[in-house]
């Protein structure tokens, strides 16, 4: 089993250098780099025009929730490429930044002090409480980690979350429309010149 | 997406998001048997007569008020004030459902931890949102 406490080497170009290899496509003009702990995001070495793909990742790459779980607990009876997720893993959080950092963590007095602030009746109310019940009949840690990064890092394509790794490294934007999904790929494009060195975002959809 | 939903999903504040979704059939009116016989089912979900849902998600960018909003309940009123007190009056039952004076006093005390004051914000961001829906409905 898959430390997810660990500490990682994290080694952006062998990443990237296994992605291309596997026909994701990555404009030669942007850089992976490391902007905080437990955070990576591009930033541009050169002025990028407008409406070009930046990024692509073929289908073949998105990576489905069983297939990361697979990898997390040693589970050989699934097919996945190993090296692929090996080097990915180790650019995601640690369990330990979603315990310190994420919601669903509350303890129990923060919880009843985030559910007064609505009324007894109140539908967001109950979705949350929903929400809570839900990660907490999680089984074990490792379940819970990729509970975590599904629900703040996957992509919705064909109706079906996928991790898909490189996109999920653009920061957030709320002014641009996102990422586009093909029929074999899913891309993203900069709706607005980028200037060099400028961290860019995707957009939540 | 909303402020709120943003933030239970990403567990990050989203500072100037000013977007609000209305899921299918989070849009629930009670109207008369009469009103409900003569429904836009493009729109709208019936139930036991009386009860209507939205059947499409409805967005609310940058808080306008959306073309859908209008043709949805075109079929409901035909008097345009009709039209935008029921809108108004949806809208504020979905301010209603939160205690606001506990979200602002806790935002002036801050006194808890970040991930609380943080949703405490997305709250207040959500709040916001909907009164400029209101004030866009008034425009």
């Amino acid at each position: 089993m898959i430390d997810i406490n660990s500490a990682r080497e994290k080694n952006t170009k062998r990443f990237v250098d296994l992605l291309i290899q596997r026909e994701a496509y990555i404009d030669k003009r942007i850089l992976l780099t490391h902007i905080s702990e437990d955070n990576f995001g591009f930033i541009s070495k050169e002025e990028i025009d407008p409406k070009k793909k930046i990024i692509l990742i073929p289908n073949k790459l998105l990576i489905p929730k069983k297939n990361i779980k697979s990898f997390l607990i040693n589970d050989k009876t699934i097919s996945y490429d190993e090296e692929l997720i090996n080097s990915y893993f180790s650019l995601l959080p640690k369990y330990e930044f979603f315990k310190q950092n994420n919601f669903l963590f509350l303890n129990d007095t923060d919880i009843k002090k985030c559910l007064n602030f609505f009324k007894s009746e109140s539908p967001i109310k109950k979705s949350i409480e929903t929400l809570f019940k839900t990660f907490n009949e999680l089984e074990s840690d490792i379940d819970k980690y990729v509970h975590l990064l599904y629900r703040t890092r996957s992509f919705n394509v064909k109706n079906q979350s996928y991790l898909a790794p490189l996109l999920d490294f653009i920061n957030f934007n709320f002014n641009t429309r996102g990422y586009f999904v093909e029929n074999n790929s899913v891309f993203f494009n900069s709706e607005k010149k980028l200037k060099k060195t400028m961290k860019f975002f995707k957009a939540i959809i | 997406m909303d402020p709120i939903k943003f933030y239970l999903n990403y567990s990050f504040y989203p500072e100037n998001y000013s977007n609000l979704t209305f899921y299918e059939n989070q849009i629930i009116l009670n109207v008369s048997k009469d009103v409900a016989s003569k429904i836009d089912t493009k729109y709208w979900n019936v139930k036991n007569d009386q009860t209507i849902s939205n059947k499409n998600p409805v967005s609310f960018y940058n808080c306008e008020v959306p073309l859908i909003i209008s043709l949805m309940f075109d079929s409901l009123f035909k008097n345009e004030n009709l039209k935008f007190k029921a809108i108004s009056n949806f809208i504020m039952l979905v301010k209603n459902q939160f205690n606001y004076n506990d979200v602002k006093l806790f935002l002036e005390n801050k006194s808890g931890n970040k991930i609380l004051i943080d949703f405490a914000k997305s709250i207040n961001l959500y709040i916001s949102n909907l009164d400029k829906i209101l004030d866009n409905l008034q425009k």
